[in-house]
């Protein structure tokens, strides 16, 4: 994909946070790029580090957190924004939904009032018509435009969600960062958000960040896939193909570990052990202890990220790059 | 009572633990520095400023000499020797209200919290009703109506202050009993009170510390109130009865200004300690409250240091 | 709606609490202090003030406790609060009704002032943690709200009054004017509120920033918070739409019963700085054994603080949206 198509290019983000223990390294030299109208799925376990990107592509982290690297954003880095400047990028350039957004709205304020403060903040109009964009966008996620006025404990947790979806299209913004919109909602509703964000993102053509633990999820709804595991990405390709052929162990063992309703009645996988502690910098490959296929030696250095097939690549020492045969 | 010892050292973990974080708070060795110097003064009064602080030594309303060192009262009293002799009384009383209110407190709080029910309806109620009613007329119209003795001053004060604790425990202690952990225990059948003293109760070791040091602060800033009013036993040397003796003496509009300096500050610095303390507690159990210094912003910037290029801010 | 008429319920049983303390605390305290009042009265007063007195306290009536109970709320329904001993023969409420402006006036004043500028600084601390605002502003602010108030008001009334004679030290006005809306007048109650108000001020302030603090940071950690950042909204908007509004609910909660501990203090105040008001005719009360007044008082300082509390009440279901429309 050529560099001009691409709404987000990100290179070599790490994120560090100090704690009285250490420092906690939650993001070691994650890049990917996000093209026009793409959806990236970007899937791990809990601690993997993904929500930490997410937070970190807006830089709504905790003031200790220290980024490195670059998140370019129509060729602007995003991580030397002056502060002006970060505030228009936000919400205008990039939208996020964050994990368990049914709490991520003031409890104080009406939806009504939460769409309006962010329209009024980024364009010149005035109160009245800010509020007169309110019902189509309510519309737009199917919610009733009736219930604009209502406070956020008058409404269901799933309506929040839809709520918070709806704001965060508000501003029609290049790139809407999903984490985890479906957890904590039942199954049925799972589906309808899913295709209401697709329908969305085909009518308004945002490219969408879709982070989640569930691969299934993922894996049927995005274009390009990406496995986090221990803040960084050891496995990214096209999504029917990660899935289809696996290349690192970690990507096998979660797609092993979830069953399919007309799959083969089978024993589910099983991954022991757990993620490591990412307090003090990592010797080797992060998933060596837990890993079926280690080898001795792949505790040495850190596999980085290397082509397998065009646009699938992975940071494994299974596949190394032609050079370490030699050696 | 095997239940009482296991309780007890759950109770001593988690105070040994708390008590590693609060050495290292400045404004809890700050609180508690006062305080021990304090209760240091009262237990060498005798050495320190030996004689009956209420005998005549001089000539009245003396300033402050080698002699005595902070004059002497419209009575010709020696004014160090009486607030000396004072921190017995004023500490004295303080703690033992403080612990009064405290048993009080944690009794009617983990009840009402455990029990539940009617019974929690109405001790809420009672709670709520001591609480709204102003606390120093209360204690006022209870003082003038009572003889004016040490004990039952204590025992006023102890009336007039017990929701405050009792109010706090009791909505933290519902939050531990909803815990998994204690319907388990009540489902296998352990005795209620089993329940509380081994499940609930260590868990509220640093908010019933908490409670304490907040009713002993209360303690003392009202016993010095009641005696300032000349509510007080009159007969004993207090902080408070000091200033009720330097107020009645015109002390401020005679100018002088050593009858009533020293056992005030005394009794601000105690509150402060005790204040100080009390908070270095709640930082403790909410450590989002400590000042920044005290988060380590020191790792931060060492952290900074060790990196070779600038980083981008967050 | 509920929630109010639930709260207005439980004042009335706070209020009723507080009639029947003063009902039981002179025939259940040891030494009978009634009797003793009576005795020393004796002389001053008619057989039908005696009996009047007799009436109130219950003193060698044949009456049953219970009988003497009735007697005594319907006598307070019609707004006899009793004859004062000390100012005798004024009836308490007429005693009292001289006072309460003065304390009205001190109280209201001081606790806005003390209120505003609490939260605000509360707000701004929590909001701007830098090192130095943190471990300045906070530890200094606790050391003054644990002074008690009194002494802080001595202290005050040496230094600034009588060593530096800058503000008048006693009193509500300068005895020699004469009451009345002049602006000489309102100048010079003005003049003389400074010192008190300034001492309760001083010590509400340290109160309401540590209280303002604390749930402000633990509101700047929630979910809204960072939505509302990320949404790009200006830090002001944050701070106060998102951060303020939902930390004062708490802080709302508590300043029912922080009204009381004000109340309490001013009192103090007012006793150090011999001002005209209630907690003045207290101390007085107090010192004259003044039975009647003293439980008038207490029973009007009590209504006062109910009041006040209703009034908190009413501005906490305006603030939270979740009791207004559950």
């Amino acid at each position: 994909m050529l560099p001009s198509d691409a709404v987000l290019d990100v290179s070599n983000l790490s994120v560090e946070f100090p704690t009285a223990r250490g420092i906690v390294r939650a993001v070691t030299d994650v890049s990917f790029t996000i093209g026009r109208g793409e959806v990236l799925g970007l899937v791990g376990e809990s601690g993997s580090g993904k929500s930490t990107v997410a937070h970190a592509l807006v830089r709504v982290l905790q003031r200790s957190a220290r980024c490195t690297g670059s998140v370019l954003f129509r060729g602007e880095n995003v991580l030397s924004f002056p502060a002006a400047r970060l505030r228009q990028y936000r919400w205008e350039g990039v939208s996020l939904v964050m994990q368990g957004a049914m709490n991520a709205l003031n409890p104080v304020l009406t939806i009504e009032s939460q769409v309006v403060d962010v329209i009024r903040t980024h364009r010149r109009v005035s109160r009245r018509a800010a509020k007169a964009s309110v019902p189509e966008l309510l519309e737009l996620v199917g919610i009733d435009p009736a219930r604009r006025g209502a406070y956020p404990h008058e409404l269901s947790g799933g309506m929040r969600q839809r709520c918070v979806i709806a704001i965060a299209l508000a501003l029609q913004p290049d790139l809407v960062i999903m984490d985890e919109p479906t957890t904590a909602l039942d199954v049925v509703v799972q589906r309808a958000i899913m295709d209401e964000i697709e329908r969305l993102r085909e009518q308004l053509g945002f490219s969408v960040l879709l982070i989640s633990h569930d691969l299934d999820l993922v894996a049927e709804r995005a274009s390009k896939l990406a496995i986090m595991y221990a803040g960084r990405i050891v496995e990214v390709g096209p999504a029917k193909q990660v899935v289809a052929s696996p290349r690192h162990p970690y990507t096998a063992a979660l797609l092993a570990s979830t069953m399919s309703v007309d799959g083969p009645v089978d024993r589910v996988g099983e991954l022991a052990g757990r993620p490591p502690d990412l307090i003090g910098v990592q010797a080797g490959c992060a998933f060596f202890p837990r890993c079926a296929k280690a080898r001795p030696g792949h505790d040495q250095r850190v596999p980085l990220l290397r082509e397998v097939e065009p646009g699938h690549q992975v940071a494994c020492h299974l596949y190394p790059e032609k050079e370490e045969l030699l050696t | 009572m095997t239940y009482l010892r296991r309780a007890l050292s759950v109770a001593r973990r988690s105070a040994r633990a708390a008590f590693t974080r609060l050495t290292t708070s400045k404004k809890a060795v700050f609180g508690a520095a006062v305080v021990l110097c304090f209760i240091l003064v009262g237990l060498l009064a005798p050495v320190i400023a030996p004689g009956n602080p209420l005998a005549v030594v001089g000539p009245q309303n003396l300033a402050p000499s080698a002699q005595h060192l902070l004059g002497t009262t419209g009575e010709g009293n020696d004014v160090f020797a009486q607030v000396v002799w004072g921190t017995r009384n004023s500490l004295a009383v303080g703690f033992l209200t403080g612990a009064t209110i405290a048993i009080i407190g944690v009794a009617i709080g983990l009840s009402a919290a455990f029990f539940g029910g009617w019974a929690d309806n109405v001790l809420t109620l009672l709670m709520n009703v001591f609480l709204v009613i102003p606390g120093l007329p209360l204690l006022v119209v209870m003082a003038a109506f009572l003889p004016r003795t040490t004990l039952s001053v204590s025992f006023v004060l102890a009336i007039a202050g017990w929701a405050g604790s009792a109010r706090v425990i009791r909505s933290q202690a519902l939050s531990v009993v909803k815990r998994d952990y204690v319907a388990a225990a009540t489902v296998i059948g352990e005795r209620p009170l089993r329940i509380i003293v081994m499940e609930v109760l260590p868990s509220l070791s640093s908010l019933i510390a908490s409670a304490l040091f907040g009713a002993i602060g209360y303690g003392i800033g009202s016993l010095a109130a009641l005696q300032f009013l000349g509510l007080g036993d009159l007969t004993t040397v207090s902080w408070g009865t000091i200033l009720y003796w330097a107020q009645n003496n015109s002390s401020l509009l005679q100018g002088t200004w050593w009858q009533f300096v020293p056992a005030g500050a005394c009794l601000a610095l105690t509150c402060a300690a005790i204040s100080m303390l009390n908070f270095a507690i709640d930082e403790v159990t909410n450590p989002r409250l400590r000042t920044i210094r005290e988060r380590g912003v020191r790792l931060v910037r060492r952290a900074r240091r060790a990196r070779q290029e600038e980083p981008h801010a967050a | 709606m509920r929630y109010l008429s639930s709260r207005l319920g439980f004042y009335i049983v706070a209020l009723w609490g507080s009639l029947t303390i003063n009902f039981l605390l002179p025939r259940l305290a040891p030494g009978d202090p009634a009797s003793s009042l009576l005795s020393r009265m004796t002389g001053q007063l008619t057989p039908a003030q005696i009996n009047a007195i007799r009436v109130v306290y219950g003193v060698s009536t044949h009456a049953s406790l219970f009988q003497q109970y009735t007697t005594y709320l319907s006598q307070l329904a019609h707004g006899n609060l009793g004859i004062s001993t000390a100012y005798f023969p004024t009836p308490v409420a007429t005693v009292i009704k001289s006072a309460i402006l003065w304390t009205i006036l001190l109280g209201t004043v001081s606790l806005l002032i003390g209120f505003l500028l609490g939260v605000s600084l509360g707000i701004l601390v929590a909001w701007r943690r830098t090192t130095l605002v943190d471990s300045v502003v906070t530890p200094s602010t606790i050391f003054l709200a644990s002074v008690p108030y009194f002494w802080l008001a001595t202290a005050a009334v040496f230094v600034l009054g009588i060593k530096l004679n800058w503000l008048p030290v006693s009193h509500s006005y300068n005895i020699d004017l004469i009451p009345s809306f002049s602006w000489t007048f309102i100048g010079d109650v003005a003049l003389h509120a400074v010192l008190p108000a300034a001492t309760i001020i001083a010590v509400s302030v340290g109160n309401w920033l540590i209280v303002m603090r604390s749930t402000m940071i633990s509101v700047l950690s929630e979910d809204y918070i960072t939505m509302a950042t990320a949404k790009g909204l200006s830090p002001l908007r944050i701070a106060l739409n998102y951060g303020a509004r939902n930390a004062l609910l708490p802080v709302t909660t508590s300043a029912g019963i922080a009204v009381g501990f004000i109340v309490s203090g001013a009192l103090l105040t007012e006793i150090v700085f011999s001002y005209s008001g209630v907690g003045y005719l207290l101390y007085t009360a107090v010192e004259g054994l003044d039975y009647p007044l003293i439980q008038g008082l207490l029973l009007i300082i009590t209504l006062g603080v109910l009041g006040a509390n209703l009034l908190v009440d009413l501005v906490y279901v305006l603030l939270d949206p979740t009791v207004r429309r559950p």
